[in-house]
């Protein structure tokens, strides 16, 4: 027997109270006569004779001590272990989740340890009819309700553990459910490395302890807006020693090894960076020796920013191109409205409308005067963004052409009194003017150009901030953007395309790895990684150095509360002694 | 103590006199000068004329219709003074209402009949011996002497019967009405002081005042008893068979107090504090014959 609450025994100091009271009720019975005479004969009558402990053990008061007791024992919540070896209709959950695919130092995995024991449980039943369950986040029936025997033996032994994640309560239900529900079986016999929490119903669990672990518990990837990726690797050491974790994430090409060294249970995070990644799969691999491989891989998928589309109008210029390639990939096009046009030695007859890079071009608005030139180092006089890590007198410039430029504008880099880089004052759109051939300049040998190359793209094109890649788990519906027709790949080729609802399309990823999405929009890739949860251990004292034994490993016993009934019984005592009281005072009440 | 008796009960009282013994007989009016002041004498009865008898008292006017010597008897009126005898003993302090308090407002109540009836009325609160008595006098000014020595009532003492009615003996030389309100709960030693107002030619009657629980009590359970006279103590076990023997020995001990008090003569009334005294007097010691 055991007590849920039981700082509740406290209350049977009512006991006390309730005897204390009825001693202070005999003490103070007294009563004033006129003539003691009559009542002092009564001696002589047996029923009258002082029998103190008798008079203690008034039946009343044996009612009120009874039903305190009763009270306080309730309030105390007291529960008896149920006998499990009555029932008939078991249910075996056998947690399938990724976490049980770990292998301890016989080689074995948890899964199969966890069939073991089952098969130990069940053949010490007498002839117990059998439902089995897989449990994961998607939960399978594995054998519906049989005999257990030889069959239900074999097709045990012959499960294995899925990739998904642990399963929650409502899993567990929908599982049973398909079997009757809960209700219908007199026994569920539950068999893995975690229990499940928050079960509307009681279980037997038998809980396989964990080997030590170490893990990639978080895995991403951002692309930057100035260009590159960056990595963020989680690393867990669920072990009892210091571990140097090394990671190597990759994109496809180009490979950074990142290291970090973690406390016994501590958590930590590595970065790397890729600054001219093209990539767009990403994979962080763990080098470690530990019983459980499968959360030493995490992938990382990102949508990569489409090129920057460029109108080149005029003569080429390899420097620039140079240039703009290395900030942005590029496509060029002849359309008007591409992200940026590049004018280069040309006349115009007006602005472009969209945003533009005019080098030494002829514009209405701006005179230029051949015969007259200066030479000499840029300098600014203001502050602009385009200028930003551009230092002007590094710029020198070895001819450029007096100029009267009409239209309204800005000067932002400046030869003397004569204007080198303008911002023409345009609400539709930014045009930025290099009044000198770059030729005539050192501009394409410093390291201000591609900076100023850069500042001109994020300032005039405006691009958007590259959003993170998709992300899932194994084992959890993904549904597709894409309405109309779809195909899908993954690690281990085609995948099945499902059809939920009227017209949304998923598809369920069995393993980790990278799954492809092509529909009418065009390709997407997502990267599915296992649930991180099945990494990490529920509780420090869970690392063992032995596989713990499994015989009669119950951690959530079966248990009876005896409170209601006690709770009950106190008010049948109360209603007796209610009974017996008025029956007294009927014959005869105790005032006097 | 509560309050003794009010202006509202005293009207509400019936036209109620005390009756006596020697006041209801009849004698012939004249032949015996009543020595006492204020007596009247009224017409009762005829009677056969017998030789020897006052030829005045002959009614000449049925003589010469019927030829028949008749002669006419009168109820000759005596002065007969009252007595209460009222038990403030310590015993008349129990019950709800004090039995105390129960027998003041009696004894009140048969004071202003008897002074309304024109009777000469003393009270004589006694426990074990007489105390404050107030001497018998006419008049509704005695009422208020009767309060006084009556109000505040404060039971106390032991009840000595003989030791009292020795002292109510020596101050009173006039026999007359004695009207004795107690519980008489002491039978053993009612003979001798009855038997000596008896003797003196004193009309006696008895009030028994009792509290119903005296009658039937209903304790149960271990209850120590302390008589508040003499502080003795009996601790009993009172169950139904315990209140059973202790209602037979109460009716054991009514009935020797009744057979006491026929002996002398004497008549029993059994008042319990719960009964109005309204019901008290005009029924009960109507009924008996103390009253008219």
């Amino acid at each position: 027997m055991s007590f849920a609450n039981p700082a509740g025994l406290a209350a049977l100091g009512a006991v006390f109270l309730v005897i204390l009271l009825a001693l202070l009720r005999v003490r103070e019975r007294r009563r004033e006569v006129a003539e003691i005479a009559l009542w002092r004969d009564l001696r002589s009558v047996p029923a009258a004779r002082i029998q103190r402990a008798r008079a203690l053990v008034d039946p009343l008061l044996l009612l009120q001590v009874a039903c305190a007791a009763a009270l306080a024992l309730a309030v105390a919540q007291p529960a008896w272990r149920a006998q499990t070896e009555r029932g008939q209709h078991i249910a075996v959950l056998l947690d399938a989740s990724a976490s049980m695919q770990a292998v301890s130092t016989d080689s074995a995995t948890l899964f199969a340890q966890a069939v073991q024991v089952a098969v130990q449980q069940l053949d010490r039943l007498p002839a117990p009819n059998v439902s089995v369950v897989l449990v994961s986040s998607r939960p399978s029936v594995l054998v519906g309700p049989e005999p257990y025997g030889s069959s239900t033996r074999a097709v045990l032994h012959s499960s294995a553990p899925s990739w998904n994640g642990d399963a929650d309560g409502d899993d567990i239900l929908s599982a049973l459910a398909a079997l009757g529900g809960a209700e219908a079986f007199d026994r569920i016999l539950w068999f893995g490395d975690r229990p499940p929490v928050s079960l509307p119903f009681a279980i037997e669990a038998v809980v396989l302890p964990r080997e030590a672990n170490l893990a990639i518990t978080q895995f991403a990837v951002r692309e930057r807006a100035s260009g590159g990726v960056s990595a963020f690797v989680e690393v867990a050491n669920e072990t009892v020693e210091f571990q140097s974790l090394a990671v190597v994430v990759s994109d496809g090409s180009t490979r950074a090894n990142v290291e970090t060294l973690l406390e016994p249970g501590e958590r930590g995070a590595v970065t790397a960076f890729f600054p001219s990644s093209r990539g767009s799969r990403f994979t962080a691999s763990l080098a470690a020796d530990d019983g459980f491989v499968a959360d030493n891989v995490r992938y990382a998928a990102i949508d990569r920013s489409p090129p920057l589309s460029v109108r080149w109008i005029g003569e080429d210029n390899r420097f620039l191109r140079s240039a703009l390639e290395a900030a942005a990939p590029l496509e060029f096009t002849d359309a008007a409205e591409a992200d940026l046009t590049v004018v280069y030695d040309a006349a115009l007859a007006q602005l472009p409308p969209r945003p533009a890079l005019l080098v030494r071009a002829q514009l209405p608005g701006l005179v230029t005067e051949s015969n007259a030139s200066v030479s000499g180092f840029a300098a600014s006089d203001v502050s602009h963004p385009l200028l930003e890590g551009v230092r002007p007198e590094e710029i020198y410039v070895e001819h450029l052409d007096r100029a009267e430029v009409a239209l309204p504008h800005r000067v932002l880099l400046r030869v003397g009194d004569n204007p080198l880089l303008i911002e023409v004052a345009d609400p539709e759109a930014r045009h930025y003017v290099l009044l000198s051939d770059l030729t005539a300049t050192n501009l394409p040998i410093t390291v201000e150009f591609p900076i100023l190359i850069r500042n001109l793209i994020e300032l005039a094109v405006q691009r958007a901030t590259p959003a993170p890649g998709d992300e899932a788990l194994v084992g959890r519906i993904l549904p597709l953007p894409a309405s109309g027709d779809a195909t899908a790949w993954g690690p281990a080729g085609d995948v099945d395309v499902l059809r939920i609802g009227d017209n949304e399309l998923a598809i369920l990823p069995e393993k980790p790895g990278f799954y492809g999405i092509a529909g009418p929009d065009g390709e997407r890739v997502v990267a599915v990684n296992l649930d991180s949860c099945e990494s990490t251990l529920s509780a420090p004292d869970m690392i063992s150095e032995e596989p713990a034994g499994f015989a009669g490993a119950v951690t959530q016993p079966h248990w009876r509360s005896l409170g209601p009934g006690l709770a009950g019984a106190a008010l049948a005592l109360l209603l007796i002694e209610s009974y017996v009281e008025s029956s007294r005072r009927r014959r005869g009440g105790r005032g006097l | 103590m509560q309050q003794l008796i009010d202006e509202d009960f005293l009207r509400r009282l019936p036209q109620l006199r005390f009756l006596s013994r020697r006041r209801a007989g009849t004698q012939l009016g004249g032949t015996h000068a009543s020595p006492r002041a204020g007596m009247s004498i009224e017409f009762a009865d005829y009677r056969a004329y017998t030789p020897g008898d006052d030829l005045r008292a002959v009614d000449w006017n049925v003589f010469a219709r019927l030829d028949r010597l008749l002669v006419k008897t009168f109820v000759q009126e005596v002065d007969v003074p009252v007595y209460l005898l009222v038990d403030v003993s310590a015993s008349m302090r129990c019950g709800s209402p004090p039995k105390a308090l129960y027998a003041a407002r009696l004894a009140l109540a048969l004071g202003y009949l008897a002074l309304r009836g024109l009777d000469r009325v003393g009270l004589f609160p006694f426990s074990e011996r007489l105390l404050d008595p107030v001497a018998p006098r006419h008049g509704l000014a005695q009422f208020g002497r009767f309060l006084r020595a009556l109000s505040p009532i404060d039971p106390a003492g032991r009840t000595s019967l003989p030791a009292s009615v020795e002292q109510f003996l020596g101050r009173t030389r006039e026999s007359g009405i004695v009207v004795i309100l107690s519980d008489f709960l002491s039978v053993g030693e009612l003979a001798e002081p009855l038997a000596r107002l008896r003797h003196r030619g004193d009309e006696v009657a008895a009030i028994q005042i009792l509290d119903p629980k005296e009658q039937m009590p209903v304790a149960t359970g271990l209850v120590e008893f302390v008589d508040v006279e003499t502080d003795e103590r009996v601790t009993l076990r009172v169950g139904p068979a315990a209140l059973a023997e202790y209602r037979r020995a109460f009716e054991n001990r009514q009935h020797a107090l009744r057979h006491v008090l026929a002996r002398q003569g004497v008549p029993l009334f059994v008042t319990p504090t719960s009964r109005p005294l309204e019901a008290v007097l005009h029924t009960d010691l109507r009924s008996g014959g103390i009253l008219r």
